[in-house]
């Protein structure tokens, strides 16, 4: 069944018919185009479509489409200003924490509300906060040292 | 051999107030599967696990989303409470410390933050990870249905709640002062998979012996959470070295565990003996 | 160092920079397009039905309802669609894969039949509606089974369900064995691996009607998925395209020509219209590939001084239903295991056995038992003949061009030194054997890898740099990058040639049409033999620069130098007249000859005598050079365990790498991340279970198979030691699996220094340590 929907993602407002059975992943990346998010497992074991719903990172994978409604939504591409890049994204790409980059999306989008939370967090509250996401390239060690950079940079600023 | 990537259709349906979810579970008895945080449901349903023709999301019923305190009654948590907010709670923290903790250690950030406590209770694996908690500081389900609210104990949830009646509240009675808590839990891979076993223990003492202990296991059969004969045991007797390993070896007998697709019951038994022993050394300061 | 740096002056070398990973910013844009972002007009939506036994005879195939489905726009099957006696193998020898099967399945999610519907609810309703008639058969799924007398044969014509056998016996194994002071015999074994790689499987194909195929698809070698293509749908090579595109990580699992890009094939070109497949996670776990398991079973003869007599290696590679690439996992372990211990009498016995499981292939960690087969050999054998275990393996160590028993030269080798140096860098004398009472342990092992090899004529690579007129270029390479950092290592060798920045360097790799051929992202090739063409391929197009260089300031090649990018004469100290390579190309397009770049390299081994026996038993005495080079490297890990469950947790791991030269220290650190996480991840905490009931796999998605997350990540101090191999371009061998190969070595001695417990199956999961445990706790009562 169809149903009507209202939300904003990335600042944006959208209004779109999304059939109720559809994820917010699946309308995300087919409905409005943002394939940044990524279909990785698809089951909420991964990470992989973190998004951030209302100020919290959600799966975005388990989470019905329709749940969104009068919501608002940032994904991976919500970051970048134009093309300049979030801190976050710099710090990734300072220092060499994205490989084959499938999971990368997935992970700046934890860093984002690991550090909207905690300004300062230490390494463990880093890999704590990263706890749901799955890299098989990096090993996670220059994820995490991205995170604190980016932290550190951040200084209070989000 | 089936491989899906969409979830199956279903009627959706999105009551806003607890009336209007309780008539629809009336007129369609059975047919209704209830999506709370979704965690555990769609992730089923991406397995066709346990399908129904109709699908009920409670995210609009904004009075099953509250914690509240109450200095003559205690804690009361809404059903669609988020786990983060539990363990987030500062009333939750200061006055129920043992449950922030368990709420704080299960799962990851995502899961927390989507997952609810009523889910959590509701998706009736033994695995799940509030369940021994709340056994152990007391608390009782607030049920309701078309046929009336009622009070319902966390054993009996599971085979008291009706397909037509709605798990609303969780009531934690007041905290005993004097009480010291234990919680330990065995996961292989720690902050992402949940609890092979998990132990907590609330054990209140007096003149130098324990009165009020309460134990649960968690990973074992339902019927089998309240490890009554280690509670027995330690009853009224001052704590020693030897009544512990006693304690911990009639829960860790007590508890009926299954095999699964990583480790044998066996292993788990051993495990359930740790994790209750080091929950009770926490609690009783051995 | 090259010679071609007497013509640049006050240029910064780029070799050991820490230059960012190209690519990475569209990827932390979320910009980068996989498979699975493309959207193409009318494209369909593909799904595969698999089947649900997992071996059994196909009967029938009805598709007629699923034909009436409105929405669905083709259907194929094995019965009516794929071209009879086409089969796919990488060798001749074990060509068994009828990618889309008429007569049999031999695992369980075996393809039997697929669709394109307009959308995916459609196809999957379409899946529903096919009817297929089998006939199940028995079924085995362990080494063991598959061996017995009367076991079901999975292939008719392979007794034993054994795929194939390779043997090496260098002198008399068993006469030095019987010679030595000491034998020591043990065995090993491993799990069937996964490597749950981040991108679910997909494959979009476009069929245009001129009859070409377009693919885009995550692969590690699109010439030989093209040629695997080229075989089965009996089409020319031009006819059939792999794109390039960024890919989500493959570490061994994509090396093999997939079903699903047939299908894909098949589908789109009786649509007439493009069809993308993209796999669920379970479909990826079952039905993509998985890394055999392995029995390795040990005799080590040593005189009373330590030096080893011979070696006695009996293997046997629990596969799946096909060979696949598999059957270079046969070989390689000799290519690992000849290549670290100097053995003066040798055997390897290896055979590769069929089971009805999800079809293996290579994968990073690749024979990691052998390596940590011997480095506990070494330490139990230290204790029994009271030697130092240092002393004991550099006594063994081999050196820089020492011949292994099947006569390849180690051209070079700093094994030894990774040995000294993780000894010193983790505190292993102080620490070993000090430790127990916080249950705590240190330990060493060693691994290597090769960079190349054998590969038939397909071991060269063919690279092309086209200039534009202001100077900038593109460089054309068969070969291409699943995330390591590959084009990065493109544009640098080529920029440091020429001299011209990174930034006006465009790559374009990967397309088999637009490029030539190349091994592809297999057995490491991408440095020695790719980045090697394109080296060759800078040269050549720097000779022409500066030929007209030359012109233009009329002087001869030789007297030109380049200064802050620009040309000039020679020992003029900058002053004169000054050329910009824009200036160079334009004259150079003037003239009719414009400027361009053309470099090929073929792999430095010899492999006329690697054959093959005609009738089929590949067991052949092969010798000769077999690898272009080799890294080493040594691991030290420090863990605690927990005594009352078995849980291990790693503090420390401390890796040596001789990887030669390393170009990007920053990104060959990072792969080393990785190779540490595999490895981690199968040594303590990755096991896959197979239902004996049905054969189905259940362990197919990440919670279920315990991939590590950040939290089981140790410390991690890496260490490079920079000794160059004579052939390499820069003197760089590949950094990011040779070294970390030892883990499980290191954490099986660890083990033992914390608990006097040994181990000698991976995975080390909890519960199999806790048995241990007991079982030592037990002996010691009596």
């Amino acid at each position: 069944m169809k149903q009507e929907m209202k939300f904003i993602v990335n600042g944006d407002h959208h209004l779109v018919q999304v059939e109720t059975h559809r994820t917010l992943l699946e309308v995300l990346r087919e409905t409005l185009g943002l394939t940044g998010t990524k279909e990785m497992c698809n089951k909420g074991d991964c990470g992989g479509c973190n998004v951030i719903l209302d100020g919290k990172l959600v799966l975005s994978c388990l989470t019905l489409a329709i749940e969104a409604q009068n919501k608002e939504i940032i994904t991976i591409e919500g970051l970048a200003d134009g093309n300049a890049l979030h801190p976050i994204q710099q710090a990734f790409v300072d220092h060499g924490a994205i490989q084959c980059g499938y999971c990368s999306p997935g992970f700046i989008m934890a860093a984002k509300a690991i550090i909207d939370k905690n300004p300062d967090p230490t390494l463990d509250e880093i890999k704590e906060g990263i706890s749901n996401n799955v890299c098989r390239c990096t090993g996670y060690v220059q994820i995490v040292e991205a995170i604190d950079a980016a932290a550190k940079n951040m200084g209070g600023s989000r | 051999m089936e491989y899906y990537r969409r979830l199956p259709k279903f009627e959706y349906l999105d009551p806003k107030t607890r009336d209007e979810a309780i008539a629809m579970l009336d007129s369609r008895k059975g047919e209704i599967r209830i999506l709370a945080g979704g965690t555990i449901v769609v992730h089923q349903m991406k397995e066709r696990i346990g399908n129904r023709p109709f699908l009920m999301s409670l995210k609009l019923i904004k009075d099953l989303d509250y914690i509240s305190f109450d200095d003559k009654k205690g804690l009361s948590i809404g059903a669609m409470a988020s786990l983060q907010s539990i363990a987030d709670s500062p009333v939750v923290q200061e006055k129920y410390s043992l449950l922030a903790k368990a709420c704080r250690a299960l799962g990851t950030p995502q899961l927390r933050n989507m997952g609810t406590i009523g889910g959590n209770l509701a998706c009736r694996f033994s695995t799940a990870e509030v369940v021994p908690v709340l056994i152990v500081l007391g608390a009782e389900m607030g049920v309701v249905g078309s046929e009336g609210n009622r009070t319902v104990a966390l054993e009996d949830l599971f085979k008291e709640l009706k397909n037509t009646e709605l798990l609303a509240d969780i009531r934690v009675p007041l905290p005993l002062t004097q009480a010291k808590w234990g919680y330990q839990k065995f996961a292989v891979r720690d902050h992402y998979d949940f609890a092979t076993v998990s132990a907590a223990t609330v054990v209140n003492s007096a003149a130098g012996k324990c009165t009020d202990v309460r134990i649960a296991l968690g990973g074992v059969t339902l019927a089998t959470m309240r490890a009554k004969e280690s509670e027995k045991l330690l009853s009224g007797k001052a704590v020693t070295e030897d009544l512990i390993a006693q304690a911990t070896q009639l829960a860790s007998e007590s508890g009926q565990m299954r095999s699964d697709v990583y480790f044998t019951a066996d292993y788990k038994k051993d495990l359930l003996r740790v994790v209750v022993q080091r929950a009770l050394k926490d609690a009783l300061g051995a | 160092m090259s010679s071609d740096r007497f013509y640049e002056f006050d240029k910064e070398t780029l070799i050991g920079k820490d230059l960012p990973r190209v690519g990475s910013v569209d990827k932390a844009m979320g910009r980068a397009r996989y498979a699975g972002d493309m959207v193409l007009p009318g494209m369909l939506y593909g799904k595969t039905l698999r089947s649900p036994y997992a071996h059994a005879r196909i009967k029938n195939i009805d598709t007629s309802q699923a034909e009436k489905i409105i929405g669905v726009k083709a259907v194929v099957t094995g019965i009516h669609d794929t071209p009879r006696g086409a089969v796919f193998g990488i060798i001749p020898h074990t060509r068994d894969h009828i990618l889309l099967p008429y007569d049999k399945v031999r695992y369980l999610g075996e393809e039997v039949a697929a669709v394109a519907a307009v959308d995916e609810d459609t196809a999957e309703e379409a899946i529903a509606a096919i009817k297929v008639e089998y006939e199940p058969l028995p079924f085995v799924l362990t080494w063991q089974d598959a061996m017995k007398e009367g076991a079901p044969l999975i292939h008719e014509h392979r007794s034993q369900n054994m795929a194939a056998h390779y043997l090496v016996h260098e002198g008399d194994v068993e006469a030095a064995l019987k010679d030595s002071d000491y034998v020591y015999e043990q065995g090993f074994t491993c799990d069937v691996a996964s490597h749950a790689l981040p991108e679910p499987f997909t494959v979009l194909c476009d069929y245009e009607p001129s009859g070409k195929f377009n693919f885009w698809m995550q692969t590690q070698c699109p010439f030989q998925v093209r040629q695997g293509l080229h075989n089965t749908m009996k089409v020319p090579a031009s006819d059939i395209r792999l794109h390039s595109l960024p890919m989500g990580g493959a570490h061994g699992g994509r090396s093999d020509t997939p079903p699903a890009a047939l299908i894909a094939g098949l589908l789109s070109r009786k649509a007439a219209r493009p069809v993308q497949i993209k796999f669920s996670r379970e479909e990826v776990e079952d039905c993509m590939r998985d890394k055999a398991a392995k029995v390795w079973r040990m005799k080590v003869g040593f005189k009373k001084d330590g030096s080893i007599t011979g070696r006695d290696i009996y293997m046997l590679l629990e596969a799946g239903a096909y060979a696949s690439s598999a059957i270079v996992e046969l070989w390689v372990p000799l290519l690992i295991d000849e290549v670290m211990w100097r053995a003066p009498n040798y055997r390897y016995d290896a055979y590769l056995i069929y089971t009805n499981k999800t079809i293996s292939s290579m994968m990073r960690t690749r024979a990691h038992v052998g390596p940590m087969a011997m480095d506990v050999c070494f330490d139990q054998v230290s204790e029994t003949l009271g030697i130092d275990p240092i002393e004991l393996r550099l006594k063994n160590a081999m050196l820089t061009n020492e011949i292994t028993p099947s006569k390849s030269v180690i051209t070079s080798t700093a094994l030894s030194e990774s040995i000294v140096m993780a000894v010193e860098k983790s505190g292993y004398k102080e620490k070993r054997g000090k430790l127990s009472h916080l249950k705590r342990g240190i330990g060493l092992g060693s691994g290597n890898m090769q960079s190349m090899f054998y590969m038939g004529f397909r071991a060269g690579s063919t690279a092309f740099i086209k200039f534009n007129d202001d100077g900038s270029c593109t460089v054309f390479t068969g070969n291409c990058d699943l995330g390591q950092g590959n084009q990065t290592m493109y544009k640098q060798v080529t920029a440091e040639v020429l001299g011209i920045d990174m930034d006006n360097i465009k790559l374009c790799y990967g397309d088999t049409e637009l490029c030539y051929q190349d091994p592809g992202d297999y057995s490491m090739s991408a440095l020695v033999i790719s980045a090697h063409a394109i080296k060759k391929a800078a040269e050549d197009a720097k000779r022409r620069l500066l030929e007209v260089a030359g012109d233009i300031l009329d002087v001869s090649w030789e007297e030109v130098e380049m200064r802050n990018k620009k040309y000039y004469v020679r020992f003029r100290l900058g002053k004169g007249r000054a050329v910009t390579i824009g200036e160079v190309c334009r004259t150079a397009f003037k003239r009719g000859k414009p400027i361009f770049g053309f470099g090929d390299y073929r792999a430095r081994i010899d492999y006329s005598d690697f054959g093959v026996d005609v009738k089929g038993d590949y067991n052949e005495k092969t010798y000769g050079q077999k690898v272009t080079a080799y890294s080493f490297g040594t691991t030290a890990v420090e863990l605690e365990i927990d005594t009352d469950t078995g849980k291990v947790r790693v503090l420390d791991i401390w890796a040596v790498n001789d990887c030669g030269t390393v170009l990007n220290p920053l990104l060959v650190k990072g792969n080393m991340h990785g190779q540490l996480n595999f490895m981690l991840g199968q040594g303590l905490l990755e096991k896959n279970v197979w239902d004996p009931k049905t054969g189905q796999k259940l362990t197919s998605d990440f919670r279920t198979y315990k991939v590590p997350t950040a939290n089981e990540t140790p410390n991690i101090e890496c260490y490079f030691l920079n000794k160059p191999d004579p052939y390499t371009p820069y003197g760089a061998k590949e950094g990011s699996l040779g070294f970390g190969c030892g883990l499980h070595g290191a954490i099986s001695n660890a083990i033992y220094d914390a608990i006097g417990v040994r181990v000698y199956d991976v995975p080390f999961t909890p519960d199999s340590l806790l048995k241990l445990i007991k079982e030592k706790e037990a002996l010691e009562k009596k």
